[in-house]
């Protein structure tokens, strides 16, 4: 009895501690979240996929598409981009409105390569002068790297 | 089996079980952790190699001197469709800047470039540190769980102790206390527990009523005994006037001699009642120092008189003073009992010893062929197998109660044929 307890507490931390490994999975475009997938319709259209994985992590999962120019986008579960990252440049329109603002009135000759965002709705661009600027939603700079 | 014995072998049982799931569990997890780093780490190193190929960037050399290394290769779109895209593998890899074989973790990654052409990347690891790491993980698991599972029964044991003191040294106290004894401990236990309160004074409600009863008790013998003094012996004189009537026949003034005998019998039955009662009740109080020497070669000498009848052979030994600090009616009480105990529970031409030291006093005496039961010959009315005429049965319980009162002790055994009463200061 004790020994099929035993055997039974073991099957379990097994299976549930196998069920938590992050290992990434290679996935369809087309098994992406409708958000994801209308997200790189609006901003990457025609460019073709290299490769498109899905970590599923403790509780979350996160996906991420890599097209061959070496672009690439991070999603969250629900398909909302947490990370852009471009060759040159990131299409305008994935940065925020008021982020924008302040960084066409402040730095109005550099690129932004790349946008994650951050806890609290902040967001940190990566300029191509290599500053790093971390913004609220409102516009508002927060903290320069 | 001790309360504390049990409750620490029932927590550590239960404890041993539950914290060994927990400590597997906590393995597991950490090696899963260790595992899900590892893999974190390539799979960013793959990303990254991706990109910059992709975008066209310099790649890093592919033998390179730092811990994570690459090949890459095109592969022909058949291979591609047939192939899982992502794979993850523990093998065993020739490390060139070594020369030897070592564990690594592998990454197998397909991608197409631009030109739908696919290309096969490995990304691997050696995992050395890893096996170092997972066996320091178990060790200090292992370690935690020996060292957890003793503090926390430790603890409870110190924690259990010291919260039943009050209990144990209640138990303690109960032990110690006897009914009617005059110098009974006090109980005075400290304690802010509700609950030993409660038991505390439940014990001391049940002491005081069980000694009220005890006193009433007492009380009661007492008092009939008084009582009945005087009946009896308006009784014995009314039957002596009586029997100096010459009206009588002889059969009715021998009827008349039996009940008289009966109700002399009745008085001294009484009286010793009335003097153990006085006894128990602490009556005598004066005390004086008393030597036994003399007082028993004197009573020997009237006892020797008395019982001269029944041929005893008498013999008094002395080996010093003993010398007794009690009351002296007391005393004599004492000492006549044990002494007339010896003549009457005798046998024709039996012998009776006595022995006197400056500690004890011992007498001894022929009787029955067979030991007494030495837990219940004090008790009161105890009779031996045959009845002896006159015998009221309490002289030796007399013996016991004065003895308990004076701090002086008294034991009865069995030896060569002969019953000891040993005497003890």
């Amino acid at each position: 009895m004790v020994k099929k307890i035993l055997g039974f507490v073991l099957v379990a931390i097994l299976s549930v501690t196998t069920a938590l490994a992050g290992e990434d999975r290679v996935i369809k475009f087309e098994s992406l979240p409708a958000k994801a997938r209308q997200f790189t319709q609006n901003y990457f259209k025609g460019q073709s996929i290299s490769i498109v994985t899905m970590e599923r992590d403790f509780f979350s999962k996160s996906y991420e598409i890599i097209f061959t120019t070496g672009d690439r986008v991070e999603f969250d579960k629900s398909g909302l981009w947490t990370e852009v990252e471009c060759h040159t440049a990131i299409p305008q329109g994935i940065v925020p409105v008021r982020v924008r603002a302040s960084l066409n009135r402040d730095y109005p000759s550099l690129t932004v390569y790349k946008i994650e965002r951050k806890t609290r709705k902040r967001f940190e661009v990566h300029l191509s002068n290599g500053l790093e600027l971390t913004f609220s939603e409102a516009g508002q700079l927060v903290e320069v790297d | 089996m001790k309360l504390i014995r049990k409750t620490v072998s029932r927590l550590s049982l239960i404890l041993s079980a539950v914290l060994l799931i927990w400590a597997v569990f906590f393995y597991f997890a950490m090696i899963n952790e260790v595992n899900d780093e590892i893999d974190d780490s390539l799979e960013d190193y793959a990303r990254e190699l991706i990109v910059s190929r992709l975008s066209g960037d310099p790649m890093p050399i592919e033998m390179s001197h730092t811990n994570n290394q690459y090949y890459l290769s095109p592969v022909s779109r058949e291979y591609a469709a047939h192939t899982p895209h992502i794979n993850y593998l523990d093998s065993m890899i020739y490390i060139p800047s070594k020369r030897e074989k070592e564990p690594a973790r592998i990454m197998t990654l397909i991608y197409k470039d631009a030109e739908d052409q696919y290309y096969e990347l490995s990304v691997y690891t050696p995992t050395i540190e890893k096996q170092d790491l997972i066996a320091a993980i178990l060790f200090w698991v292992v370690f935690l769980y020996i060292s957890l599972l003793i503090i926390i029964v430790g603890v409870s044991v110190w924690v259990y102790e010291h919260n039943n003191r009050p209990l144990y040294r209640l138990l303690k106290w109960l032990d110690a206390y006897q009914v009617g004894a005059i110098n009974n401990p006090v109980l005075d236990i400290e304690t802010d527990i509700s609950e030993f309160r409660r038991l505390n004074e439940a014990a001391l409600r049940h002491v005081s009523r069980s000694e009220e009863v005890y006193l009433q008790q007492k009380e009661f013998v007492g008092n009939v005994s008084h009582e009945l003094q005087t009946p009896v012996a308006v009784s014995l004189s009314r039957l002596e006037a009586l029997m100096q009537d010459e009206s009588f026949s002889e059969v009715q003034l021998n009827e008349l001699a039996k009940t008289y005998q009966s109700l002399n019998y009745l008085k001294r039955l009484n009286q010793t009642l009335l003097l153990l009662y006085r006894v128990d009740s602490y009556q005598f109080v004066e005390r004086s120092s008393i030597l036994v020497n003399s007082l028993v070669a004197d009573m020997l000498e009237d006892y020797q008189e008395i019982y001269a009848s029944s041929g005893l052979s008498v013999d008094l030994q002395s080996k010093g003073e003993l010398r007794l600090e009690m009351n002296e009616v007391l005393c004599s009480v004492l000492i006549s009992n044990l002494l007339k105990n010896s003549f009457v529970h005798n046998h024709e031409g039996g012998i009776v010893s006595i022995l006197i030291t400056p500690e004890r006093l011992l007498v001894s005496n022929t009787g029955s062929a067979i030991p007494l039961d030495g837990k219940i010959v004090f008790d009161r009315f105890y009779k031996g197998e045959e009845r002896r005429e006159g015998s009221v049965g309490l002289g030796l319980a007399l013996v016991r109660s004065i003895c308990e009162q004076q701090g002086l002790s008294i034991r009865y055994y069995w030896e060569d044929g002969l019953h000891h009463f040993e005497l003890t200061k």
